[in-house]
């Protein structure tokens, strides 16, 4: 059952800081609020304050900066799916941005929303990690920059302190040659919550040997991850469908002795060799045609 | 506590007093007596609820009253202009995507902020934009039928209205 609350609605982010210095123990941050008002349905938050940043305007911006995009963290995931950067940018985050719950879910959840969350299962978490993602946090007279894999420690637990807010995100842009590929496994199509989820970057040098190549799969552990011996593994080597066959088949493996055998192993192994085997030829067997 | 919220609602300015806790669905059924808006699950799964804010489709059971304040909000009574159907509640009658009724306000209201933002969609666009509303009497057919014809009835109305200008 709902409890009773305050609503606050700060104009700036100069104001947010100092309400969330004065109640950050207290309050609940609500961005799009796709997951803080099913929380407060349940009864799982009981906060006394819902302190509303939906309409920060120093949030709401796509800055291109050299290398990299500072993206506004309370963008929905349907300005971001049209903004014409981000589209041209990051096609796998943007896939994955698609797949989040139904056009209902997207025209109001927030990127930031999905960061802080920090659930195992998040749709934008891999793609963003294969693009460097940096979190900008910001409290009262000060701000910081965090690495998103550092930010992120477990199953909806994360660094930010009562007091912090996410105001943006920097992603690095693609570069040339690169291709990258965003595949989930989910119940149904929408509406479902990704049962396994991965995000693979790479490219080919002139020869057609993987230069670079980049894993990030999530839903399967406590908070998504980046799969660096795979990563190592397939530098260097050339994009065969041996190759990549046996990379999916590590990346399962890696995991499953990660997370143990339980009653779900059967199922997943196979599944998550086989999702990461989709990611891999998008990204390599396509490309080494062209 | 009570928040005094003003908005655009059905195109007319009103102020409303609401609770800080209380959901959009809440305050447009209870005090605004918007029957149409249901309420399926009230965790955003269903799309009954659907309603348009500034033009977007979105779920009223997750959206909290007070942030309906400066939001233009469209609800299904909103539609039928002068004792007229809007043309796609025609289109619903027409195909008989209508059986129990309880999902149509949601499949209208997903419908029309489809049509009011494309021109022509394609069926990908169509499947897109209703794929967040379930219908359990499963009329998907139906309904999928109806937004396709709605955006028949809609196409020549505008070349009209291009010749009429």
């Amino acid at each position: 059952m709902r409890g009773h609350f305050n609503y606050l609605r700060p104009d700036c982010v100069t104001e947010c800081l100092d309400m969330l210095d004065q109640y950050g123990n207290e309050t609940a941050i609500l961005a799009g609020g796709t997951d803080v008002m099913i929380s407060l349905r349940t009864g799982v938050k009981k906060p006394r304050i819902i302190l509303d940043i939906s309409r920060l305007p120093e949030t709401r911006q796509v800055e291109p900066y050299g290398e990299t995009v500072r993206v506004g963290s309370t963008l929905t995931y349907s300005e971001l799916i049209d903004h014409p950067v981000i589209r041209q940018e990051f096609p796998a985050l943007c896939a994955a941005m698609g797949c989040v719950g139904s056009l209902q879910i997207r025209n109001v959840g927030t990127l930031g929303g999905n960061i802080a969350n920090s659930s195992p299962a998040a749709d934008s978490i891999p793609p963003m990690m294969l693009r460097d993602a940096e979190i900008i946090i910001q409290k009262k007279g000060s701000s910081r920059i965090q690495k998103l894999e550092k930010l992120i420690v477990g199953a909806y637990s994360n660094t930010l302190e009562p007091n912090e807010l996410i105001t943006g995100i920097i992603l690095t842009k693609i570069k040339k040659g690169y291709r990258e590929s965003y595949q989930r496994i989910g119940r149904r199509k929408s509406l479902s919550i990704a049962r396994i989820n991965a995000a693979i970057l790479g490219r080919l040098n002139d020869s057609g040997v993987i230069e670079d190549a980049r894993i990030s799969v999530g839903s399967v552990a406590p908070s998504p991850m980046r799969m660096t011996n795979v990563e190592s593994h397939l530098k260097g080597r050339k994009p065969e469908l041996k190759t990549i066959l046996e990379a999916s088949r590590m990346i399962a493996q890696e995991i499953i002795d990660l997370v143990g055998v339980r009653h779900s192993t059967e199922y997943k192994q196979p599944a998550i060799a086989g999702l990461a085997l989709k990611c891999l030829e998008d990204v390599f067997l396509d490309s080494s045609v062209n | 506590m009570n928040l005094e919220i003003d908005f655009c609602l059905n195109g007319s300015e009103i102020r409303l007093s609401i609770k800080p806790w209380e959901t959009a669905l809440d305050v447009l059924r209870n005090q605004s007596g918007l029957t149409g808006v249901k309420e399926g699950c009230g965790i955003g799964e269903c799309g009954a609820c659907t309603i348009i804010i500034d033009g977007k489709a979105v779920n009223s059971c997750l959206i909290l009253a007070a942030q309906l304040d400066g939001r233009k909000v469209e609800t299904v009574e909103g539609l039928e202009v002068d004792g007229k159907m809007h043309f796609i509640q025609q289109a619903f009658l027409d195909k008989g995507a209508v059986q129990c009724g309880f999902c149509t306000p949601g499949m209208l209201m997903s419908a029309k902020a489809l049509l009011d933002k494309v021109e022509n969609p394609s069926t990908d666009k169509i499947v897109e934009a209703m794929t967040g509303n379930l219908c359990r009497c499963a009329g998907y057919v139906q309904i999928l039928e109806a937004v396709r014809e709605a955006t028949c009835m809609k196409a020549p109305l505008n070349k009209d209205d291009v010749t009429n200008s």
